[in-house]
């Protein structure tokens, strides 16, 4: 343009019309910007907050458990393992024939069949096939580079020991929870406390370093360490496995603990299963996971004359010379009590009641702890139930262990022969674990302990907790009258039913029961099926060890001294031995 | 006022160019490179994985600003009537690049739309430098045809014609409607200001904004935007997520920002962080101060080009003036507008401040033409003292170097 142009006077006004226009849109755009920035800020913060924070869970370290094996040295029996799951996206595996045959090395039987039909359904994306794979397998696998095989790392459990301990540990699920046992029972001290970490992340979930992430260390777990002796559970696992397979009995239990402290030196049941492989039990099998030393109670039958008879000495209604005429059976209101072998023994002592294990000797001392020693008064019925409960029936005995029953007393309310019949061990059921504790009472001379089996915890800070023994009650019975006791067991081993477990040099004392087994209608009982027991304790004048032996359902005939008695003599003679307890003179 | 009627005289003067304009420019420009440079590397992160160097946004912006200041430099030089005098060849010579996009291998694809052209060593936007071709042919167009524009058939009718054009070019062949909404709301702006009938400018405004409407209903990626526009929240993942990210951003900035390079939405939540959202990004970082601050530059920005074109000392230059400097701050505000869900989001960035080379370039490239409009003034003045500045308020622009170009009665 020459500098010369003539300049045409142009309107002016339109840009300012159009500079309001700005202002006003501008106005509004920091009018906006105010009540976002202002006093949206709080909602915004949150909603800021809540997508750029991630809380991530750190896995406590479960705690494992050990057993003593007697020398001092520990033995674990439940140990954190790496595991794996083993799964596919059948869309990327290339050819499922290969991949099947290949992974069928590493699955059961059941499981590697109809893999390829699996893995050819191409719309599945996520195809499980095996859980809790052993890393040494998975490795393997890895080595093989199967298109679409994943493998996924999974914290896992392992049991050296494999069933050996199965009962008494229980198993950890899929899911990281205890299943029966201590695993279930002390979950929470086992498992810890996960920690938490809270991080900004990225939109991808990454975490950002940032002073504004937080972290609460995990808690881990603590270790275990339980009372049970790895030879002496070893020693009854091999005895029950004896005697159920001898007697070709259905199952069988053996207890052992100490009756100064209560403390469980062995509790095994057959059969076990293998806690490692837990997933193998069928559904019709589940009863494999129970610990029936807790979890199964049944009619004691006559073991549980002790306790009757402890009533009767602790009262001082009956001693052991006390006697009374056995006329082979006893008339109660309308019903008629028999001795099991319908003999009768004429004049009897006490002792000779225990020893031969009479039926009509319990009534009777029953009905001494009455007002009338002619007939069972409910003052007797209340006596006796008080005994009963103090040896600790129809409680829980509060053992570590998952799924742990009361057993069933009737009350004193009921009928005569309600209690008649409870006297010899019918019509109450009671546990392996509350017999064998109500046998420590009698050994220990009426100091009622409560049952354990964790020896030693230590906790993720270092910090050790010992287990000390618990006293229930220390007046179940005199000093006197459980020496008494004592000796009229004695005499059972001595003489009577118990004769298989005489051992020259040890005083042995014990009592067999042969219970029988309600029908589960309730309309009386099974013919052929019983249930045999011996619960037993010595050296009697200082006892080391109580023995309990349980055989459910055995089939070849005889009373529990057949089926029992040489179980608890095979594990009482070898403790004697690894007790290192010197034989005395008699 | 009748004194002034009867004595006044009309002059311009040559003298330095506006510094201040310089100065707000050179502010937003900083304020991108330091956001690049301190969130841009997030960014760079998220897209590639940590492949590449986290410095390559900053590294191209700054390139890119380096370029622009040539052509600033170049553009400010130049005398704005050399546009006049090439309108068409310009407007037709960025036309051509903008079917460039369009030639297989070269065309870059992103976002549903394809905006960019890549040559062997640099890619580029075409579209910026059509938004300057528009901007300089309706300036030349409305000089030239001013007696008759406000005619409906030689003047509403051909400016229809020329904005269907733009329209087609725009939106047909870059699918980029933000653009085309600017250059529209532009062309209109210019049309109004060139001095119109006021009802031609509505009637063009009114059937303008028709098409536009029916134009975002023939596409279903624009349908949804608008859709999310009134009711943000309930799609969280689509076109909705978008704008929320950009509300968590700036609302959780708070007054004073959370500092600088401190961003937690640009961990991938919020989209384009250092495109069209770095305006969420300076109200996260920022807060209220720096997100206001920003916006009063804009604000300055345009005052300053306002005055420029009002004081510009012919009908062209004032034309060409008001087309430039609406054009960047209403890019501004429709950006920032839609990063508050006053308005749907258009996919347009932030001028000056996003990133991205070809825009830089195309923007400092138009203000050296503003710079070279502001550099003559058009005055009028009194007879009795033709060479004073006298009570106005831009003496200290005029300066020493001020000198008289001509006065006529």
């Amino acid at each position: 343009m020459p500098d010369s142009e003539i300049l045409e006077p142009i309107p002016t006004k339109r840009i300012f019309y159009l500079m309001i226009l700005m202002a006003i849109l501008g106005a509004i755009v920091f009018g906006k910007l105010v009540y976002v920035q202002l006093f949206q800020n709080k909602l915004y913060l949150e909603k800021a907050n809540a997508q750029q924070t991630r809380k991530f869970d750190i896995t406590a370290r479960r705690g494992q458990i050990y057993v003593n094996d007697g020398n001092g040295a520990v033995y674990p029996i439940a140990l954190n393992q790496q595991l794996f799951l083993l799964a596919a996206d059948p869309k990327f595996v290339k050819d499922s024939a290969d991949t099947a045959g290949k992974l069928s090395k590493y699955l059961p039987g059941d499981e590697s069949a109809g893999l390829e039909s699996k893995l050819n359904n191409k719309d599945n994306r996520y195809l499980v096939i095996k859980k809790s794979l052993l890393s040494a397998d998975a490795e393997e696998i890895k080595k093989l580079k199967l298109p679409g095989i994943i493998l996924y790392p999974q914290d896992g459990r392992n049991y050296p020991e494999g069933e050996l301990f199965a009962h008494i540990t229980g198993y950890v699920n899929s899911d990281g929870a205890g299943q029966y046992g201590i695993e279930q029972f002390l979950n929470s001290s086992l498992s810890g406390k996960d920690g938490v970490s809270r991080a900004i992340t990225d939109s991808l979930g990454v975490p950002i370093t940032s002073n504004e992430n937080t972290i609460i260390r995990p808690e881990n777990g603590s270790d275990l360490v339980l009372t049970i002796d790895r030879n002496i559970q070893q020693m009854a696992a091999t005895a029950i496995e004896t005697a159920v397979k001898t007697n070709q009995a259905e199952s069988g239990s053996i207890v052992v603990m100490d009756p100064k402290t209560g403390a469980i030196r062995a509790m095994v049941n057959y059969p076990s299963y293998d806690p490692n492989n837990y997933q193998a039990v069928s559904p019709d099998e589940y009863y494999k996971f129970t610990n029936s030393s807790i979890s199964s109670q049944y009619e004691p039958g006559s073991g549980f004359k002790v306790i009757t008879m402890a009533a009767g000495l602790d009262t001082g209604k009956v001693k052991p010379d006390t006697k009374y005429e056995d006329t082979g059976e006893v008339k109660i209101d309308d019903r008629v009590v028999k001795n099991s072998n319908d003999k009768k023994y004429g004049i009897s002592t006490m002792t000779d009641v225990i020893q031969k294990s009479l039926n009509t000797g319990v009534v009777f001392v029953l009905r001494q702890l009455g007002t009338n020693p002619n007939e069972i008064t409910s003052k007797a019925k209340e006596v006796f139930y008080d005994y009963i409960k103090k040896f600790g029936f129809g409680e829980r005995t509060g053992i570590e262990l998952a799924g742990e029953v009361k057993g069933f007393v009737k009350k004193p309310d009921s009928y005569n022969v309600d209690y008649a019949n409870m006297s010899f061990g019918q019509g109450i059921s009671v546990t392996n674990l509350q017999l064998v504790n109500a046998v420590s009472a009698i050994a220990n001379g009426g100091t009622l302990y409560k049952p354990y089996i964790v020896d030693k915890e230590t906790k993720a800070n270092g910090e050790i907790v010992l287990s000390k023994p618990s006293v229930v009650r220390n007046d179940v019975m005199s000093r006197q009258s459980a020496a008494e006791l004592a000796e009229m067991m004695k005499q059972v081993v001595q003489r009577g039913s118990g004769w298989p477990a005489r051992t020259p040099g040890y005083s042995i004392a014990g009592k067999t029961g042969t219970a029988q087994v309600p029908k589960s209608d309730g309309s009386g009982y099974e013919e052929s099926k019983n249930i045999g027991s011996f619960v037993g304790f010595a050296p009697v004048e200082d006892p080391k060890f109580v023995i309990l032996v349980r055989v459910n359902y055995p089939r070849v005939d005889g009373f529990a001294e057949k089926t029992t008695v040489p179980a608890f003599a095979e594990v009482a003679r070898q403790l004697f031995m690894y007790y290192q307890i010197a034989p005395s003179g008699n | 006022m009748e004194q002034r009627q009867k004595q006044k005289k009309a002059i311009f003067y040559k003298h330095r160019p506006d510094y201040l304009l310089t100065l707000l420019v050179l502010i937003l420009v900083g304020i991108g490179l330091v956001l690049i440079y301190s969130t841009g590397w997030i960014a760079v992160l998220k897209r590639t994985s940590g492949t590449s160097d986290t410095n390559s946004f900053f590294i191209t912006q700054s390139v890119g600003m380096l370029l622009g200041i040539a052509g600033w430099l170049v553009a400010s030089k130049i005398d704005y009537h050399f546009w006049q005098k090439h309108a068409t060849p310009i407007f037709i010579g960025t036309i051509v690049l903008m079917f460039l996009v369009l030639v297989p291998g070269i065309s870059i694809s992103s976002g549903g739309a394809t905006r960019w052209v890549k040559l062997a060593f640099f890619s580029f936007q075409p579209v910026e430098f059509f938004k300057i071709g528009a901007v300089i042919f309706m300036a030349a167009w409305l000089t030239k045809n001013k007696k008759n524009l406000s005619k409906p058939l030689e003047g509403l009718l051909p400016f229809m014609l020329i904005i269907s054009v733009i329209v087609i070019l725009a939106v047909a062949i870059q699918r980029d409607m933000g653009s085309a909404m600017v250059i529209i709301s532009t062309m209109l702006a210019m049309y109004f200001i060139s001095g119109v009938k006021w009802w031609s400018a509505t009637i063009a405004t009114l059937s303008l904004g028709g098409v536009a409407t029916l134009l975002a209903m023939l596409a279903p990626y624009r349908i949804a935007r608008l859709t999310t526009f009134f009711n943000p929240t309930e799609d969280s993942s689509g076109a909705g997520y978008h704008i929320n990210q950009a509300l968590i951003a700036i609302g959780s900035g708070g007054i004073f920002g959370r500092g600088l390079g401190k961003s937690l939405q640009a961990y991938g939540y919020l989209p384009e962080a250092t495109n069209d959202s770095i305006f969420a990004i300076i109200g996260e970082e920022a807060g209220l101060i720096g997100a206001s601050l920003v916006v009063a530059i804009f604000g300055l920005l345009f005052w300053r080009g306002a005055r420029i074109a009002r004081t510009a000392p012919d009908n062209f230059g004032r034309l060409l003036a008001s087309g430039i400097i609406f054009w960047i701050t209403f890019q501004a505000l429709i950006n920032i507008s839609a990063m508050l869900n006053l308005i749907p989001l258009t996919g347009i960035t932030l001028p000056f401040v996003s990133y991205g080379g070809t825009s830089m370039l195309a923007l400092l490239t138009a203000v050296g033409i503003l710079q070279n409009i502001s550099k003559y003034t058009y005055k009028e003045v009194y007879n009795e003292d033709p060479s004073s500045g006298g009570r106005n308020s831009r003496a200290h622009i005029a300066g020493t170097r001020r000198h008289r170009v001509n006065s006529q009665a």
